[in-house]
């Protein structure tokens, strides 16, 4: 206890170089864990980007592929596969609901998705949450929109707005469909996913977009009803199945279809490959706040060890007043460890205050949902971890100022 | 108990280099004050590391409170020292990040019995008092250490060494930092406190001009056997 004391006092009486320990060790807490944080969060609103999904099913591609447009809608895709071919799918009695998506048209640069009401009505992304509105309904006819909610935040538009899609994804398209204008009827809520860049239109009105003029103006004018467009063909659709069992069974069937090329991959297993395969960033993230750390707990060592010299006498002094050889090298110990402690919890309370802070900022421009105040596993290791480095880093110095004691005594020539 | 601290044969020799020493005979009485004197590099502070302690010797035996601590472990000997003594040295007696009076106190600190042995009804008065009689103010006491004078930090380490009733307070060169008037005013104080506590006192130093004060004074040259300081 007296020795707790006399390492506080002596931490305290060396400001500035206690001080500069401090917020490296805090720094370094602070990277180590901040970066874990980030990494858990990016990862678990990363494999629950879609949830409660068993199968996606789309032309035949690569599985990573199909992933990164049909759930991230990165990239265009590739091709359709034919109305036909889904409903035959459709038939199959394990199917318990299914959501087409139908992609390659573009607003302003977000993209726009041909679906039905099963996606209002099934889409789930993190721990099972549905999709919810935060003005209006779905649409009903084709000439009706709902907005992801950054859409309508970045363009400012509202319920009621008329708006016009082109066909292709780049942010300038050459086919406006001028004479096509869409009201917008729903705005959905944030989800932190890329439902909110995109707009959700009728699977029929994808179809009648790629009308030529003449048959969109009979269209606009009542004289082709809603009930008789076709639906446009599917780029990939979510399937959910009424019994887990039947996944691998669905998905060979699947595989094998003949009439076409289509394919179905487990979403679940894919986003595990495909975050593995972004694991190396991941990896270096954290091998550099390693390096850091022990940069840290070096500059404890040589802070304490530089001090060594000048405070032999005062190692004498506790000597003398009954301590034993092995208190001096404890002291070393409970000076570096109290340094720690105190450079760990002041990294904490910096993270959690940063990322309690940067919040807001963070869900809305980069879209990632951190949890400041909770604790993973992982953080209890690493500040295990940074503990015991620091009875590491003491070790040196303790164990100097030990054989120094040995070699004074009592008496201190310098 | 009629020796405070008493050696037989002992014999001393530094593992690195060739300083070595043997005293035949040394016995210092209960509540005796000793003045040992001698030249620069004779070995006296050597002695004094040894009478606490803190050097083994190589053979021979040592006495304190007509116990043998011959043999005992240096963790023994932490417990004794932090007992039973009191220590003063040259200069820079204090740890310079607690104030006078903390410094003081530190010493009940790390033993119990020097606690439980202090006369007042808690170690902050105790601490008090001695730094009072040695002529400490109120303002002095809780002033940081290093913005003491030497003198004053002298009488500092004086207390300190005097909490707790020790049995024996070493003193190695206490004085020799201060100016003439002061030392013998600092010495004074100090046999008059230990004469209180009937404490006994192994008071080192090359100065003879103030060995009047003591019971007693040897030249450490006196305590070494002749034949070994003939091998010097
Ligand atoms: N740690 C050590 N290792 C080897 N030799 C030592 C050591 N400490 C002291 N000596 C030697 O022992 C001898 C006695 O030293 P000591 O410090 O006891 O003298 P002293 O009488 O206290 O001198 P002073 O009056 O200058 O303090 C010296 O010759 C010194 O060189
Ligand atoms: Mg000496």
């Amino acid at each position: 206890m007296i020795l707790l004391r006399i390492a506080l006092r002596s931490i305290l009486n060396r400001k500035l170089s206690s001080f500069l320990s401090l917020v490296s060790i805090a720094l370094s807490v602070c990277l180590l864990l901040g970066i874990e944080r980030i990494r858990y969060s990016t990862k678990q609103s990363f494999e629950t980007t879609v949830s409660g999904v068993d199968l996606i099913l789309g032309p035949r591609t690569g599985p990573l592929n199909l992933l990164l447009y049909s759930v991230f809608r990165i990239g265009d895709a590739t091709n359709n596969f034919e109305q036909d071919t889904y409903k035959e799918i459709l038939k199959s009695k394990s199917i318990d609901w299914s959501i087409p998506i139908s992609l390659g048209d573009s607003h302003k640069g977000f993209k726009v998705i041909g679906t039905n009401q099963n996606y209002f009505d099934h889409y789930q992304y993190g721990q099972g949450r549905k999709l919810e509105f935060r003005a209006g309904q779905s649409f009903e006819t084709i000439f009706e929109v709902v907005l992801g909610s950054r859409v309508a935040r970045k363009l400012k538009y509202k319920i009621g707005d008329l708006i016009t899609l082109s066909h292709g994804t780049g942010e300038v398209s050459f086919t406006h469909h001028d004479k096509f204008p869409f009201v917008v009827v729903g705005i959905l809520k944030s989800t932190l996913t890329p439902v909110d860049d995109s707009l959700h239109v009728n699977l029929k009105a994808i179809e009648a977009l790629h009308w030529d003029e003449e048959k969109q103006d009979r269209l606009r004018k009542g004289k082709i009803k809603g009930s008789d467009i076709d639906e446009a063909n599917v780029t990939a659709a979510f399937l959910k199945l009424k019994s887990k069992m039947d996944i691998f069974n669905m998905q060979r069937d699947i595989n094998n279809y003949e009439k076409e090329a289509i394919m179905a991959v487990i979403p679940g297993l894919t986003l595990r490959s495909l975050w593995k395969s972004l694991g190396v960033i991941e990896k270096s993230l954290i091998a550099i706040s390693f390096l850091v750390l022990l940069v840290s707990l070096f500059s404890i060592l040589i802070s304490l060890l530089a001090s060594l010299n000048e405070r032999r006498r005062e190692m004498a002094i506790i000597r003398s007043l009954g301590a034993s050889k092995s208190s001096v090298f404890f002291l070393l110990i409970v000076e570096s460890v109290s340094l720690c402690s105190m450079g760990i919890l002041l990294g904490l309370g910096i993270l959690q205050g940063a990322l309690f802070t940067a919040k807001g900022f963070v869900e809305s421009r980069i879209g990632l949902s951190i949890s400041p105040f909770n604790f993973a596993e992982n953080d209890i290791y690493f500040i295990i971890l940074i503990f015991i480095g620091s009875v590491a880093a003491g070790i040196v110095p303790a164990w100097q100022a030990y054989k120094n004691s040995l070699a004074d005594g009592l008496i201190v020539k310098t | 108990m009629e020796y405070q601290v008493r050696l037989n044969d002992l014999h001393f020799k530094y593992p690195k280099g060739g300083f070595s020493l043997r005293i035949p005979d040394f016995r210092l009485k209960q509540n005796e004050r000793l003045f040992i004197k001698g030249p620069s590099g004779s070995g006296k502070s050597t002695f004094l590391n040894l009478v606490s302690g803190v050097l083994k010797a190589n053979s021979g035996e040592i006495f304190f409170r007509d116990e043998n601590m011959s043999k005992k472990s240096s963790a023994q000997w932490d417990l004794v020292r932090g007992e039973y003594m009191g220590f003063i040295f040259q200069q820079f007696n204090l740890l310079p990040y607690f104030n006078a009076l903390e410094n003081v106190i530190l010493s009940c600190e790390f033993s119990k019995k020097k606690k439980i042995r202090c006369l007042s009804s808690d170690v902050d008065m105790e601490a008090r008092h001695f730094l009072k009689s040695l002529n400490l103010s109120e303002a002095q006491i809780h002033q940081k250490v290093s913005q003491l004078s030497v003198g004053q930090q002298q009488r500092v380490a004086a207390a300190r060494a005097l909490m707790g009733q020790p049995e024996l307070i070493i003193a190695d060169e206490p004085t020799s930092a201060l100016d003439y008037d002061l030392r013998d005013q600092f010495i004074s104080q100090l046999i008059k406190q230990c004469e209180i506590s009937k404490t006994a006192l192994l008071f080192v130093s090359h100065d003879p001009s103030i060995s009047h004060h003591f019971d007693r004074v040897v030249d450490i040259r006196e305590l070494v056997d002749r034949r070994s300081r003939a091998r010097v």
